[in-house]
């Protein structure tokens, strides 16, 4: 099992958990949906990874990549407008008005996360601030039909990984 | 089928055949199957390509394409060789064992490798496992896209049924069932057949043999279609020679949602309600659960609910007495749910409900009786063997492995100038040729792309996201190659369901060619018997040449 | 592999499987969502079923606004699809407000195959094809003419109303599968 976990500060944080994920792409059109998103910009988009082990073996795996909301963002850092900041949810918050297009945090986000629409500035996964304040997990969570996403306080989720790790011992020792 | 609530609670191990569990039916395959695992249950897939279910496998057998009832045979006699077989429960409840093993005998380790191109300690090591487990066998559609997908399902039945893997909970063989649909749940012929009508039986025109059908009818020949709920230009086989036939009617009407490949060649199109606005029903064909359609919005734009276009062509034909003006879908719905079923628990603001057990049981075969006329597994078959005699060449009493059609194997001669075989994937954004249309689809997609292997590819000179032509003798397609080890050397992968207009499509590439248990002749027909005679297009006996365009 | 006795999976079903006939609705349709990053009323959350050619035929809470489909979600009480839906499912919202979509009757301008078209009324529609088929069914005999169908809505009750006048009218029958 092999999982990150995207730190977001305040209650709940959203664990990836890629040894559920099939690269489905339901997070993606749930994304848009939920938050009415053109075509064009994806605020969460599936990769797909193959690899070849030493037998000549193939496998692949998925990782769900949307705005994982540093603790120490690199795209707040380089922003020359200041439209970028860390909210009181501990959300990355985009102000769009202060935003110029200069694509600065997309050279510096590890992830991609950064998307640039038809009007050429900035816009990427706001981390459902509406839907956490109301204690509800982000929509890609929710709408998940393999339960690759997840949304849950540290503990629980803690608590989550270190049950299927346990189940997985259990399982190899069979 | 064995409900999934009941195999992901019991089985120790899931044999997944040819189902591409990430991409199609995701809640019932992925959903269920994690539920399984996470309760440590093993997982065996077998897939030429890698898919994404296949990369979460213990094991991955990678058969080349339509070779799978040599595999399948090939662990029925590894399995035996090792007397992990089911004795007690193959005395009781099969017949035909002794005759099983007559063909499945001649399939060594060796040969069925030889076949297939899975390693010899793989199909052992997974045979072994399949014997020793709580083992469930779920079948997808994937072996059955060719002209031997019949021989090659009876094969892998004959798998489950030699280990005793039959309705046990968590141990069955999951195959198309079709569930409540197709077993008398629904009245059918009360709404077709109404009472004190004049109804003459007609000739049949068989779906899976429209193209040549439509060109062979005489006395009469088919010369007026309405076509809603299905795409006939872009699904079918021979696309071309579908158009040709098209050409040919008096008049084609189509009720589409969108200006599809079809709509440009009818001469009417009537604007789709989506399933939004209109009733229904829709009792899956692979689990047990039922939930009533209900008009959510009004018909968009002027699109007219597809109960309602019929009822009054019907009025205005002169057949009023059988269409009330003043019935809704509800009242459709009435007469053709049975009387006794609770119809308001289906639909909203309630539902979904369990179907009665009558016609779908949760467990089913657990009392080790079969629908067959000697009540048992019927591993030599009484029923194929008088069919084999009336269908030569397509049915055999027990199963064999017998090459598909246009493959390496079954079609050298052809092969040699077309080398690669085509496999077309239902992928996850699609349903056959619909969703594809859609913006939020297509960026996720992208431009039709064929996947090649790498080696395939560097013998031809083509590099990643080169443009390429698929061709053979009937057509060529044009789309980005893609270089992958997800397929097999020698195969290529090109999706189904991509519209002709918009570029991509596999079916203009494929010859038509009606597959399985009977023949159906030029596509007319007197009699057909869905059980017995249901047959599928083999859409992966495909071969080509690609080069850089 | 230990087989199970014929009251063990009796008792196995009843405590595993709903009992039929009876609805498993539990949860509450809501009256409001998240769309937007915003709290939204809605005008009604309606269930439904998606009935697509797959094996799920998942529940559907449709999420109705201003006459519109503002959101669809898996019905959390639908035994298959346990609260979630597709990729594809996701889209229902575009797909149904598709600017793309078949409007109003057309009928061909063109030649076959050129796909062009004039508006025409359902008026106009239905006497053109009743027109065609009086004079198909006087020239050629009723089997001359057919439904195709296959699975783009996999819904049965249209199927069986298009086959009360297809049986009436003696139309030549479309059968088998692909």
């Amino acid at each position: 099992m092999r999982e990150e976990i995207m730190m977001a500060a305040g209650e709940t944080m959203l664990l990836i958990d890629q040894s559920r994920c099939v690269g489905c792409h339901a997070c993606e059109t749930a994304c848009k949906m939920e938050n009415n998103v053109p075509p064009g910009p994806r605020w969460m988009e599936v990769v797909e990874h193959e690899s070849v082990d030493a037998a000549g073996d193939v496998a692949l795996s998925f990782l769900p990549l949307n705005c994982r909301h540093c603790a120490d963002a690199p795209c707040i850092a380089v922003c020359p407008t200041q439209a970028l900041a860390r909210d009181g949810l501990g959300l990355v918050r985009l102000e769009r008005e202060r935003c110029i297009g200069c694509g600065e945090c997309l050279f510096v986000c590890p992830f991609g996360a950064p998307q640039f629409g038809e009007d050429r500035l900035m816009q990427k996964c706001h981390g459902c601030r509406e839907r956490r304040a109301r204690n509800l997990p982000t929509a890609c969570a929710q709408y998940c039909p393999s339960g690759a996403l997840r949304c849950a306080t540290p503990r629980e989720l803690s608590h989550l990984v270190r049950t299927s790790r346990a189940a997985l011992g259990a399982a190899r020792a069979d | 089928m064995q409900t999934p609530e009941v195999w992901s609670r019991h089985t120790e191990l899931v044999l997944m055949w040819g189902c591409n569990a990430s991409a199609a039916g995701i809640h019932q395959e992925i959903g269920y199957l994690y539920d399984a695992m996470e309760r440590g249950a093993r997982l065996i897939v077998v897939d030429p390509i890698v898919t994404a279910v296949a990369s979460k496998a213990h094991l991955h057998l990678r058969p080349r394409p339509s070779t799978d009832a040599a595999l399948a045979l090939g662990m029925i006699n590894h399995i035996v060789s090792r007397n992990l077989h089911d004795q007690d429960y193959l005395e009781r409840h099969t017949q035909g064992f002794s005759q099983l093993m007559e063909e499945a005998g001649q399939w060594t380790l060796e040969r069925t490798r030889e076949v297939t191109g899975v390693p010899e300690g793989l199909i052992a090591q997974a045979a072994e496992e399949y014997a020793t487990h709580r083992s469930l066998l779920e079948c997808g559609y994937g072996h059955q896209r060719y002209t031997n997908g019949h021989r090659t399902q009876q094969a892998i039945s004959a798998l489950a049924a030699v280990c005793g893997h039959m309705g046990q909970p968590g141990a069955h063989c999951n195959f198309m069932e079709v569930g409540a649909a197709y077993t008398g749940f629904l009245n059918s012929a009360r709404v077709q057949n109404p009472p004190g009508a004049d109804i003459k039986k007609t000739r049949l025109i068989s779906i899976s043999h429209f193209g040549p059908a439509l060109r062979a009818a005489q006395d009469p020949p088919i010369k007026g279609i309405i076509k809603w709920r299905g795409s006939l230009i872009t699904q079918q086989p021979d696309a071309r020679g579908m158009i040709e036939a098209v050409k040919g009617l008096d008049f084609l009407v189509s009720i589409d949602q969108f200006l599809t490949d079809d709509t440009d060649w009818s001469d009417l199109v009537l604007p789709a309600c989506t399933i939004f606005e209109q009733w229904g029903v829709h009792p899956s064909y692979r689990h047990q659960y039922l939930q009533l359609q209900v008009p959510v919005l009004e018909p968009q734009h002027e699109s007219m609910p597809d109960i309602d276009f019929w009822a009054e062509l019907a009025r205005r034909m002169g057949y009023e007495a059988y269409f009330p003006r003043e019935w809704t879908g509800l009242d459709w719905l009435r007469l053709l749910l049975p009387d006794d079923f609770p119809l308001e628990q289906a639909m909203h603001p309630h539902g979904p409900v369990r179907l009665p057990e009558r016609f779908c049981p949760p467990v089913p075969n657990w009392d080790g009786n079969f629908q067959t006329p000697s009540g048992k597994i019927e591993l030599y078959s009484g029923v194929y063997a008088e069919r084999a005699q009336r269908f030569p060449g397509e049915w055999d009493p027990v199963p064999r492995y017998v090459p598909s059609a246009e493959s390496p194997d079954g079609d050298p001669e052809r092969a040699a100038r077309y080398p690669l075989l085509v496999v077309s994937q239902h992928p996850a954004t699609r349903t056959h040729s619909q969703f594809g249309n859609l913006p939020y689809i297509q960026e996720i997609e992208g431009p039709a792309t064929a996947m090649l292997h790498p080696d395939d590819a560097a013998a031809r000179g083509i590099a990643e996201h080169d443009r390429i032509r698929i061709y053979n003798d009937r057509a060529d397609s044009h789309v980005l190659a893609h270089l992958t080890r997800k397929v097999l050397p020698g195969t290529v992968e090109l999706d189904s369901g991509r519209w002709i207009k918009t570029g991509g499509n596999v079916n203009l590439l494929i010859h038509p060619r009606a597959a399985g248990p009977r023949d159906v002749g030029d596509g007319v027909m007197a009699e057909y018997d869905m059980q017995l005679d249901g047959h599928t297009i083999p859409y992966f006996n495909l071969l080509v040449e690609v080069e850089k365009a | 592999m230990r087989r199970f006795s014929a009251e063990e999976i009796r008792d196995l079903v009843v405590r595993e499987v709903p009992p039929a006939g009876i609805s498993l609705a539990r949860t509450p349709l809501p009256t409001k969502t998240t769309w937007e990053d915003r709290t939204v009323e809605v005008d009604r959350v309606v269930k439904t079923a998606c009935s697509r050619n797959c094996y799920d035929t998942c529940g559907i809470l449709a999420y109705v606004k201003d006459g519109r489909l503002l959101k669809v979600e898996g019905d959390p009480d639908h035994p298959i699809n346990r609260g979630t839906l597709c990729v594809k499912g996701y889209t229902y919202p575009q797909r149904v407000h598709s600017p793309d979509r078949v409007q109003h009757p057309l009928l061909r301008t063109g030649e076959r195959g050129e796909g062009k078209f004039r508006r025409v009324s359902w008026e106009e529609a239905f006497d053109w094809i009743c027109e065609r088929l009086h004079a198909l069914r006087e020239r050629w005999g009723s089997e001359a003419f057919m439904e195709y169908l296959y699975s783009g809505n996999r819904e049965f009750l249209g199927k069986q109303v298009s086959g009360r006048f297809l049986a009436l009218f003696g139309a030549s029958k479309l059968v088998g599968s692909f």
